[in-house]
């Protein structure tokens, strides 16, 4: 994932931005959608495979998805 | 932190906070929505966007946490809103690789494990270390501050500003001030 600057400011999201970034970290993280992430999520579908604190980082990014 | 009005609240909660990110850099803190205006409900904050924020010599920082705006009257006047941490999760990472993380996750779907933990992740570790990378080790709950001041005092992350750990105990007193969980 890449990385960032800090400038100084902080920013409410709409809830537009917000499922743009929540899917854009999704993608970063583990290669889906946060569509995809959530989906499997509520249906306890997690592959095997994904990053456990990938997941945990996700989780607590869910109210900018929802 | 308590304020008149839930945006009150919410700006009394993030002020330390940015003060504390401020010993590492100058803090960008992404809100999500209508997090300074909805009570009773479970917001979120984090650095960049979710990005990590490059540090010097290859180091990174995350961090976000999960928190709710509480109404607790208007017998408590001005003082009537509180904010509350519900969820945290800080992690220090060296060439793109998790070193450390402090988490407390209790709302997680995912994870069983409700008490605050610290990981040492896969740069932190020899190639034997592989069980430690998927331990939870028992931690009190860890302060945005006391996670700032580690990585400043024993990772080597070089302070943005002289005066850090000043910065760092002022912004700790006012989180300790107004902490609920038992000190």
């Amino acid at each position: 994932m890449r990385t960032s600057t800090i400038d100084g400011t902080t920013t409410e999201l709409t809830r537009e931005q917000g499922r743009k970034m929540f899917d854009e970290v999704a993608r970063a993280e583990l290669g889906v959608s946060g569509n995809e992430f959530l989906r499997r999520l509520d249906e306890d579908d997690i592959p095997p495979e994904w990053s456990a604190d990938a997941i945990s980082r996700l989780e607590i990014l869910i109210p900018f998805a929802r | 932190m308590p304020g008149p009005n839930p945006a009150a609240a919410v700006e009394a909660f993030l002020d330390p906070l940015r003060d504390a990110v401020s010993c590492i850099g100058t803090a960008h803190i992404t809100l999500s929505p209508r997090a300074r205006g909805k009570v009773g409900e479970t917001h979120a904050w984090t650095l960049n966007r979710g990005r990590p924020v490059a540090l010097q010599s290859g180091w990174a920082f995350r961090a976000g946490m999960r928190f709710e705006t509480l109404d607790l009257g208007q017998s408590e006047g001005r003082d009537r809103f509180r904010v509350t941490t519900r969820e945290y999760i800080y992690s220090a990472e060296l060439h793109g690789r998790e070193f450390m993380s402090a988490h407390w996750h209790p709302l997680a779907k995912n994870s069983e494990v409700e008490f605050p933990h610290y990981h040492f992740g896969a740069a932190a570790l020899t190639p034997d270390g592989g069980y430690l990378a998927r331990a939870h080790i028992p931690s009190p709950r860890v302060s945005l501050e006391a996670f700032i001041r580690l990585m400043i005092r024993d990772l080597g992350i070089t302070p943005a500003r002289d005066d850090w750990e000043e910065r760092l105990a002022q912004s700790e007193t006012v989180f300790a001030e107004h902490r609920s969980w038992p000190k």
